[in-house]
């Protein structure tokens, strides 16, 4: 890979993908049920990027002319693990572990850095006046993803 | 595909088939691993703003391109995610001595 074309580049790359993205799924619109969402999410799996749901797409073994969509959840919803997102009583936790209590609390201002730089990073790509609100409201989405996704000993 | 359709209606799996297949391919087959996991995403796309979602999936793209482009506005996030792998694996030695 060509390091000085990469470097030339910049942000560029970045911003037309996001562009594609306000143009597939524009704030603008009345109803989500037109289908513009799944048309988004199938473009972006194509990039390789996961939103709301895996997918993986492959010749059925039977017959090479159908093609078979696996939709499952997500390994990783943005942090690193489900954990990251509970919200959990550390003082009760401290009497318990005291190990734990270093892990929880880790948890809890991991979000808010998280939360920090996504507002720092979207803001540069695509500014918008109610940044920290929104970036706020992604988190919060974030956790109930995560809330709704099955345990790793369970997938 | 109707019943796929209705179990996250927000989405219109069809749709995402649609944009995800070869397009002269004339049949598709969908596999969906956890059904209840697609409701319970259509509840919470349900109360879920427009403009969140459309944060969010520019936030995916922003988490898996971060690493492929070289440019000061990803910066932060390249940070946060280095600080972090540290204090993962931090964690893995601190319980290693238990």
């Amino acid at each position: 890979m060509d390091r000085d074309k990469i470097k030339k580049d910049g942000v560029k790359p970045l911003l037309e993908i996001i562009k594609q993205i306000t143009d597939m799924f524009p704030v603008n619109k009345r109803h989500t049920d037109e289908g513009d969402l799944g048309y988004t999410i199938g473009y972006l799996a194509k990039l390789g990027v996961t939103a709301f749901v895996s997918l993986g797409a492959s010749a059925d073994d039977k017959d090479p002319d159908v093609v078979v969509v696996q939709v499952t959840t997500p390994d990783s919803i943005g942090l690193p693990a489900k954990d990251y997102y509970e919200d959990t009583n550390i003082v009760y936790v401290f009497l318990e572990f005291a190990i734990d209590c270093y892990i929880l609390e880790t948890y809890r201002s991991c979000r808010k850095k998280y939360e920090e730089t996504l507002v720092q990073v979207v803001n540069a790509t695509h500014p918008s006046n109610a940044i920290r609100n929104i970036a706020h409201n992604v988190v919060e989405l974030e956790k109930k993803l995560a809330s709704a996704s099955p345990d790793a000993e369970d997938k | 595909m109707k019943d796929a359709n209705a179990l996250t209606p927000q989405i219109k799996l069809t749709k995402m088939i649609d944009s995800l297949a070869p397009s002269d391919v004339k049949t598709k087959r969908l596999i969906i691993f956890s059904p209840s996991f697609m409701q319970n995403l259509s509840t919470i796309l349900d109360h879920t703003s427009r403009e969140t979602i459309q944060t969010y999936l520019i936030w995916k793209v922003i988490q898996t391109y971060a690493s492929a482009v070289e440019a000061e506005e990803t910066k932060p996030y390249m940070r946060f995610r280095n600080e972090l792998q540290g204090k993962v694996s931090s964690f893995l030695r601190i319980l290693a001595c238990f």
